[in-house]
């Protein structure tokens, strides 16, 4: 799924991707592309060769590791069935009623709310 | 302390029956207060550690294969291609892992204490607070249970199960060992002379209703977020209290963008450190077989 809104001038401008996956580094191949900021030891946001929307290379990975990166997003594989995605978070959707119950609170539905809504970039 | 049967009061004997506290971390945190700190000298920390030089030339050699470079034997070689900041996390994550794992409680206890730490420290990044303190403190919040484990293992274990619904977790330890697993731990943490923000943050890591200090909401909220996130997956995982002030005190919104980023950087930093350490531990036991 792609974001891609026009400019006032009519000229569409692309955008990020909407649809990500968290990967720990190791898992990380050259050719996936960077979805999401990546984030060092300290919170600093990297971003030589590291930047949204850019692929990754042997390289890139190099870089990762020397930061200290121990995940990061990653575009969505579009060949992805959409039934296992959708298994997936109605796995998810289950064990949240169990975790928190059939009635929450209102600060721990809060919460369960926002972890619902992460959908398929927790799969 | 309540009447009890149990010497929870005599907290150096109790220390004793606990593997030794990681001095690697100790020295490290202390080696961390000096901005100059080289490679070279934490590389010599290391040196004589085989778990920890394998978790190194591990993550070493995982660069050098993409570039199809043989792989390094030498912990200092590889310390230099991954950096000062990756031996550091290394050191404190290898190291308190070791201490956790250290053949008391279970499975469970290890890899919900490693998931705690994590989620403190992705929570610390996004409000200020010191991301090696809030993974010590993380991984350490429940180490007064090893305590309970060595004293009576039978008994914790039922009263474990028995609070897993309805969380009364406090009031039954302390009802069985005149202590809760808060205090013991605190008590422990002042015996290795931890800092001092880092034994708080131990002692009252359950109280739902305050928030006493950043560190201490990271971590408290770091329960939170690593039972919600199902991280060791376990029926064991329940959430049914937030600490609200905790919250308030940190200014996170748990709908926000950089939240969402953070459920899944710990899920997948969860997934890389349990990674890493087999990759160690296999290691390890392949340099112990080549050895005569």
């Amino acid at each position: 799924m792609e974001n891609s809104p026009q400019s006032p001038d009519g000229e569409t401008k692309p955008t990020l991707p909407l649809q990500w996956q968290w990967l720990p580094t190791m898992e990380a191949m050259p050719g996936m592309v960077i979805a999401r900021p990546v984030v060092g030891l300290s919170g600093v946001h990297e971003t030589m060769y590291l930047a949204v929307g850019s692929a990754i290379t042997a390289e890139t990975i190099e870089q990762l590791v020397v930061k200290g990166v121990e995940c990061i997003a990653v575009v969505q594989d579009k060949a992805i069935d959409v039934l296992i995605q959708a298994e997936s978070v109605r796995q998810r959707e289950s064990r949240l009623l169990e975790i928190f119950g059939a009635e929450p609170t209102e600060a721990c539905r809060e919460l369960m709310d926002a972890l619902r809504a992460a959908g398929t970039t927790l799969c | 302390v309540l009447n009890s049967k149990y010497p929870v009061d005599d907290i150096a004997a109790l220390a004793k029956m606990l593997p030794p506290f990681p001095k690697i971390v100790l020295q490290l945190l202390d080696m961390l207060r000096d901005e100059d700190v080289s490679l070279e000298v934490l590389a010599r920390l290391v040196r004589d550690d085989p778990v920890i030089a394998g978790n190194i030339l591990g993550m070493a050699n995982h660069v050098r294969r993409w570039r199809s470079q043989s792989d390094l034997t030498d912990p200092f070689a590889a310390a230099s291609l991954i950096g000062i900041n990756s031996v550091r996390r290394i050191v404190v994550s290898i190291g308190m892992n070791r201490f956790i794992d250290g053949g008391l409680g279970s499975a469970f206890f290890y890899s919900h204490s490693f998931a705690v730490a994590i989620a403190s420290q992705e929570l610390a990044t996004l409000c200020d607070v010191s991301p090696d303190d809030a993974y010590i403190a993380g991984i350490l919040h429940d180490v007064g249970q090893l305590c309970f484990h060595v004293l009576d293992e039978k008994a914790f274990e039922e009263a474990y199960q028995e609070s897993i619904v309805d969380g009364r977790l406090i009031e039954r330890e302390a009802a069985i060992f005149g202590v809760d697993h808060c205090q013991i731990g605190a008590q422990l943490a002042q015996h290795w002379n931890l800092p001092e923000q880092v034994l708080s943050a131990i002692l009252t890591h359950h109280d739902d209703t305050i928030a006493t200090s950043k560190l201490q909401a990271v971590v408290c909220l770091g329960e939170t977020l690593a039972r919600a996130l199902d991280i060791p997956a376990s029926a064991k995982n329940r959430v049914t209290k937030i600490n609200t002030p905790a919250v308030e005190l940190l200014g996170i919104r748990w709908d926000s963008p950089e939240m969402l980023d953070c459920f899944g950087r710990c899920l997948a930093r969860f997934q890389h450190g349990q990674a890493r350490a087999h990759r160690g531990a296999a290691w390890t036991h392949a340099q112990h077989r080549q050895r005569p």
